[in-house]
Formats: C-alpha cells, sequence, structure tokens
C-alpha cells in the first residue's frame, strides 16, 4: 500500500507547486524587471482537482493551497525571489474492504528561493525584448513524514518531499503596448529524502496576453485588461525508491490555460483555468481534471 | 505734525504680500524645473511605476506623471534642485529601463 500509493500520486502532484514569480504570466515567470531596491508581491490562491482512477480505488484528489511570492530588485536586472505555499491536500480512496477513506495534511509547503538575471534586453519605445536565467532552490520547509490513522501518507500527499532541489531555467519575453509574451523553460534536479527520489521535472510554458481594453490608452496610465492564453508542457521522470523506479510515476502533461488579468501601476488582479489537453502518465497515476488560480499582485 | 492714518502701514503690507502671491502664482515656485524624459522599453502600467518610484526618490522632485502611450514621463521639481541627466538616466537604468532623451 504504501509503494503504490505513493507511486500513483506522484501523477497528481508533480509540478502541482507552479514556479510562480511577479510578472505578467499567472503560470509561470517573466523576465519583467522589478526596480532596484524595490519590492514586489504576489499572492495567489488555487484548487486542483486530479481523478480518473484506472483502478479499483477510485482515487481523487483536491489541493487547495496559496502561493506567496515576494520579489526584490538588487540592481535594475538582478532580482531575487522567495515562494512559500500553504497546502491542504486531501485524498479518498476506497480501500479493498469496500470502506471509502480520507486522508489529507494541511499547512506549509516546500519554499523556493531564486534569483534572476537579466543578460539580454532590447528597449525601444513601447516595447521590451528581455532574456533573463534563473537559478534556485526548493526548500524542504514542508513536513515530509506525516502520518494518519492509516499510517505514514503517500509521499505525494505529503506537504514537502524533505529534499533539497536545485531548479534553473531561461525566460524570454517581448512586451509591447499592446500584448506580451513569454516563454520559459526550466529543469528541476529532484533528490533523495526519506528514501524516494521523485523524478527530475522539465517544463516548457508559454504565456500570451492581449490588451483588450481599454482601446486608447489616453494621456496618462490607465489599468489595461489583458485576455490570457498559457500553455504548460511538463515532463516528469519516473521516481524512485529505494533506488527501484516506481512503474506508476511520472510522464507528460500538457494544459492550455485561458484567463483574465487586470493591470495598474499599483496592483494586479487575475485569475486563470488549466485545463489538461493531453496527458500521458506512467502506470495508474491520476490525471489532472483542472486547475484554478487567482491571484493579486502589489508593487509597494 | 503728522498724524498717522488708522490702517495705513498694514494696508501697505497687504498690498506687498498681494504683489508677492501674484508674482508667485505668475512665475511658479523659485527655480522649479520640468524635465520630459522618453523612455525606451515602457510598455505596461506595473513597470512604469517601478520608473516612477526611481525619479521619485531624486532629490526635489514633486510630480512625476507617465504617458504610457508615448512613452513620456514628466519630472516636476520645486525646490531649485535641477536634475542632470546623467541622474535621470540612472534612476530609469535602476528601474530596468532606458532613457532615450530629456527635455
Amino acid at each position: 500500500m504504501f509503494v503504490v500509493s505513493r507511486a500513483v500520486m506522484a501523477g497528481i502532484c508533480f509540478f502541482g507547486m507552479t514556479l510562480v514569480v511577479l510578472g505578467a504570466p499567472q503560470t509561470s515567470n517573466t523576465a519583467l524587471p522589478v526596480a532596484e531596491g524595490e519590492y514586489v508581491f504576489r499572492q495567489q490562491v488555487f484548487y486542483k482537482e486530479a481523478g480518473n482512477d484506472p483502478g479499483p480505488g477510485n482515487r481523487e484528489v483536491d489541493v487547495l493551497g496559496s502561493l506567496s511570492v515576494l520579489g526584490y530588485g538588487i540592481t535594475g536586472d538582478l532580482s531575487v525571489f522567495g515562494v512559500l505555499p500553504l497546502l491542504d491536500k486531501k485524498l479518498a480512496v476506497t480501500l479493498p474492504g469496500g470502506a471509502r477513506v480520507k486522508r489529507g495534511t494541511s499547512g506549509i509547503g516546500d519554499g523556493r528561493l531564486f534569483a534572476r538575471y537579466t543578460v539580454f534586453k532590447d528597449n525601444a519605445p513601447g516595447r521590451t525584448f528581455r532574456i533573463a536565467p534563473f537559478a534556485g532552490i526548493k526548500l524542504p520547509t514542508g513536513k515530509s513524514r506525516q502520518a494518519d490513522s492509516l499510517g505514514l501518507l503517500p509521499a505525494t500527499l505529503q506537504l514537502g518531499s524533505g529534499s533539497w532541489d536545485p531548479f534553473a531555467g531561461l525566460i524570454v519575453t517581448y512586451q509591447t503596448l499592446d500584448y506580451q509574451f513569454d516563454l520559459q523553460a526550466s529543469y528541476k534536479l529532484n533528490t533523495k529524502s526519506n528514501g524516494l527520489e521523485f523524478g527530475d521535472e522539465a517544463r516548457l510554458d508559454g504565456s500570451l496576453q492581449y490588451r483588450i481594453w481599454p482601446r486608447d490608452l489616453g494621456n496618462f496610465v490607465p489599468g489595461f485588461l489583458y485576455g490570457v492564453l498559457e500553455g504548460n508542457l511538463l515532463n516528469q521522470a519516473k521516481s524512485k525508491a529505494g533506488g527501484v523506479e516506481i512503474a506508476s510515476s511520472g510522464g507528460r502533461q500538457l494544459f492550455a490555460a485561458p484567463g483574465l488579468q487586470y493591470v495598474t501601476r499599483r496592483w494586479i488582479a487575475e485569475a486563470i483555468v488549466q485545463i489538461p489537453v493531453f496527458q500521458d502518465l506512467n502506470g495508474a497515476a491520476l490525471e489532472d481534471n483542472y486547475t484554478v488560480r487567482a491571484g493579486m499582485r502589489f508593487n509597494f | 505734525m503728522k498724524t498717522a492714518r488708522p490702517g495705513g502701514n498694514s494696508g501697505n503690507l497687504l498690498t506687498v504680500l498681494a504683489l508677492a502671491v501674484a508674482f508667485w502664482f505668475a512665475a511658479g515656485p523659485a527655480n522649479a524645473e520640468t524635465y520630459t524624459l522618453r523612455v525606451d522599453g515602457l510598455a505596461c502600467p506595473f513597470c512604469s511605476y517601478g520608473i516612477e518610484k526611481q525619479l521619485r526618490k531624486l532629490a526635489g522632485v514633486n510630480e512625476v506623471i507617465t504617458n504610457i502611450k508615448n512613452g513620456t514621463i514628466q519630472v516636476k521639481t520645486d525646490t531649485g534642485n535641477k536634475l542632470s541627466k546623467v541622474e535621470l538616466e540612472a534612476a530609469v537604468k535602476r528601474s530596468g529601463f532606458t532613457l532615450r532623451s530629456v527635455n
């Protein structure tokens, strides 16, 4: 039960803790700057459901969470970010005896620290093009050995992995007054903890934002209402327990995410829904049904 | 023997003050300056605030008005402190953007 559970749960939780940074995209990052000596803050709440269990357990998972992100501009080109999640994870499963049980946990998840540096920028009237690599580490701030009356919770139902996982990536952003495009490629090297090593994660994210209102910008700085379409291609290698690959772990997922975003000088309000377009998960891993995200960002 | 007119001195004082106020309004604050910056890369409201914050930190700046459509920022001072192009350029750079020109 222990091995099987944590193996199948891997399929529903990898990439659940999307790297979210201040900027325009809602499911990934941007290369737009944080001014020197200034802070920006983002609070996002999300709700995610997964199911389609191919096995007899009819497992269903939902995760309610929030991500708090604080960004600080060291210079106009170099910024550092901290991400702290709060999570409430629940699993409903039918046991072999027929009883339907619920298991879950809630609390602080694994935080992240990373830095982003703009290595190239081409600023022109009314537009900017930027390339910014980033690198950081996922911290084991979430509890990873939580148990309930049935025993130790499955590893992916835990709040954290217990491991220190480095990650790195590259962001390309092109922004004009009418639209913005962001592309991010990233890789996370998952390390071993508690005898389990989650598979490494690679992802490619794209975001297109188009200003739908106002059509005329006037003489000052009006709020911009953007229509948003984002895409996320995720790939995770199989996890390993005791050095042995877990069959029901890892795989590929592609999400499409329509949304809205209202941007002012001091704050941003936004919401988006991630819908799976394609899921090729290994073994009996659960599939994502949808994820809803909503949040605010503040420019202090 | 002169006879003091009631309110004579205070009347003169009021006249002087009225002229001073009229002159101040006509000429503006002493040594006030207005700079119009053309900034490259400015394309969203959230980013414009980052530039404004950097410009407001400069000594003597009391008003910053952005026109995002034209990519221009008007910076006004009222303390007699003049701003150099180098100062303005550095402030814009600290916000991650590029100063094209100052008028």
